[in-house]
């Protein structure tokens, strides 16, 4: 597990409310028996279409989302299912921080045994933080 | 000090607490299956540790099993290579393991109460967020990670803060044709997926009360659904009674020494909670999902809602993402929703007292042209019993397909999945995008329901075929 004090990153920014684990990584990528190589298909039904082609418009598509090392998200994040191939595969994908208003529980502890800090931000601030990221979205 | 049925079971499992509120728990009985283990087992290979306890530990392969004729092994090799993996840990490790041939073999939340190593008063914990299925019993039981997976196969113990507690009491009589399934998705819709988040929850209330020990399940399964990860209801005579002569229970003297200790188990009655809901059993009806949320919840005599309606710029905006996905129109009536597939069965409603439900409602009819359905048993000793009670005929002279017993097409890992568009009833617990297969459209019901709507060719009123 790697340690970090400070993450300097620009952040990605979902605007979607109750992300389930089955969003964050589908179950056919639970068949493998490592926790590496995940990150490939980190939210492979919004990234890919039909034909496995990459959707232009998905944030972590776009640069330099794609680097992003920050996700911001709706509340309630990381619900449903407990697999730890949630965090497995955002770490994989190079996201060391999520934030959001709040999270499922057992995403919630999943986090903190490999290294994701998933950070708790009042509704309003992170209302904020979105439309301050969608303004500079814009002159990125 | 007036304590909860949750307090007690906590304090009774408390080895350590620092003073942040971390607190060490023994757990006295551990579930295993193939998707969350095989990162756990590696880790105590590479650190050269044992199971402390493999005789607290049960493991059986459900999510990737197929369950079509089983002689010709798993086709997909992945899903090959994770249950051989189960096998080759168990094995290595000295944990007792059903394999795919054996005919105790079945979902890990069903099996656990079959074999009675599912008790009251005990904390239960499996690498499954369904584990809450347990909380009919009395027990403290919740899913976890894979890294905790590893912790517990290593020490027996785990690290944990406590949560709230939070008291759902549903009194009164269910109308005719309503279930259990209804009671939760009831309650789901109310709190929300998060309304739960930090607690664990007691079911109580004369209408709990008066539920069978399998409908306890599917209310206590259904939990982690409504964000919390564990549902809890004070064990009784019903549960005794369920338990008792079941393989892994206590014998004897352990048996009264158990019975005992179980007696003990209910919430005081000046006890307090952080928050506390009244439901009234007789309001419920026959509920369905409409969206991609356990919460999008309506009665089966509503309409689906409009976006237009809403003020709140969040909820519109995932009203109008669900109905995209879900290809459905604003307004439209419930029953209006035509449906390709159904499935019934998963650790919601797999057991026997599902499958004589929907039975019940197809037995002399037949199932729509345009449907094709099938029955997935929860467990070898499931599907025995409905094969003894000739409720496999049933199914098959309705147009069902019979199966073999695994997770199957509630979370579509095996063979068993919708394909693009496809619109299901089914049975299970999750009706989240891509669930039963990129991009399926499940809509949550009873097994009841699901029976009706295999008939009707659309989502349906059960009540409708009762006599």
């Amino acid at each position: 597990m790697q340690k970090f004090n400070k993450l300097k990153s620009i952040p990605a920014y979902l605007p979607i409310v109750n992300i389930d684990t089955d969003m964050i990584i589908p179950k056919q990528f639970l068949k493998t028996i490592k926790r590496t190589g995940l990150g490939k298909n980190l939210f492979f039904e919004m990234r890919y279409d039909d034909q496995g082609k990459e959707v232009n418009d998905f944030t972590l598509n776009q640069s330099p989302f794609n680097n992003s090392k920050i996700l911001i998200a709706g509340k309630n994040f990381g619900c449903g299912s407990s697999r730890e191939h949630a965090p497995w595969a955002l770490l994989d994908f190079g996201i060391t921080c999520v934030i959001s208003s709040s999270y499922a529980d057992i995403f919630y502890s999943n986090c903190f045994k490999n290294g994701i800090l998933p950070i708790i931000l009042e509704e309003e601030k992170l209302k904020n933080y979105q439309s301050m990221l969608i303004e500079k979205k814009k002159y990125l | 000090m007036s304590t909860t049925l949750y307090d007690k079971i906590w304090n009774d499992h408390l080895v350590d607490q620092q003073d942040d509120g971390t607190a060490l728990l023994f757990v006295d009985r551990h579930l295993v299956h193939e998707v969350t283990s095989p990162q756990a087992f590696e880790g105590l290979r590479n650190s050269n540790r044992k199971v402390r306890h493999p005789n607290l530990t049960l493991a059986v392969a459900d999510h990737n099993v197929p369950t079509t004729d089983r002689t010709k092994g798993i086709a997909d090799q992945e899903s090959k290579i994770q249950v051989d993996t189960l096998e080759a840990n168990c094995k290595e490790f000295g944990v007792q393991l059903f394999g795919m041939d054996d005919k105790r073999q079945g979902i890990v939340h069903i099996i656990g109460p079959e074999q009675g190593f599912t008790q009251p008063g005990t904390v239960i914990v499996c690498g499954d967020s369904h584990t809450a299925t347990h909380g009919a019993f009395g027990s403290l039981a919740f899913g976890i990670g894979t890294s905790e997976v590893e912790h517990v196969l290593a020490t027996q113990t785990l690290v944990q803060k406590k949560a709230k507690n939070f008291r759902i009491n549903v009194n009164g009589q269910l109308p005719l044709g309503v279930t259990s399934k209804d009671v939760i998705l009831q309650i789901i819709g109310k709190i929300g997926t998060a309304g739960g988040t930090g607690s664990v929850i007691e079911y109580a209330g004369d209408l709990i009360r008066s539920l069978s020990v399998e409908q306890r399940m599917t209310i206590c399964n259904m939990t982690i659904e409504g964000g919390a990860r564990a549902g809890l209801i004070a064990p009784d005579e019903k549960i005794f009674n369920y338990l008792k002569g079941k393989p892994m229970s206590p014998k004897g003297d352990n048996w009264e020494k158990a019975l005992n200790y179980w007696n003990s188990l209910k919430t005081d009655d000046d006890a307090s909670f952080d928050q506390e809901l009244n439901l009234n059993a007789g309001e419920i009806l026959p509920m369905i999902t409409w969206g991609t949320s356990p919460q999008d919840v309506i009665t089966i005599d509503e309409k689906v809602p409009n976006p237009q309606s809403e003020s709140d710029e969040d909820k519109k905006n995932s009203i109008e993402r669900a109905l995209k996905y879900m290809g459905l129109k604003p307004d439209m009536a419930a029953k209006d929703i035509k449906i390709d597939k159904v499935f019934i069965g998963s650790c919601t409603n797999g057991r026997i007292e599902d499958l004589r439900e929907a039975a019940k409602i197809l037995k002399d009819k037949k199932i729509s042209s345009h449907v094709s359905a099938m029955v997935v048993p929860g467990s070898g000793l499931v599907k025995e019993q409905a094969e003894q009670e000739g409720l496999d005929q049933i199914f098959v002279n309705s147009g069902f397909e019979w199966r073999e017993p695994g997770c199957s097409m509630c979370l579509a890992m095996n063979a068993d999945k919708l394909k693009p568009e496809e619109r299901c009833a089914s049975t299970s617990n999750r009706n989240f995008e891509g669930r039963q297969g990129r991009g399926g459209r499940t809509h949550l019901v009873s097994p009841g329901m699901a029976a009706a709507a295999a008939i009707s060719g659309n989502l349906d009123d059960v009540r409708k075929y009762q006599n």
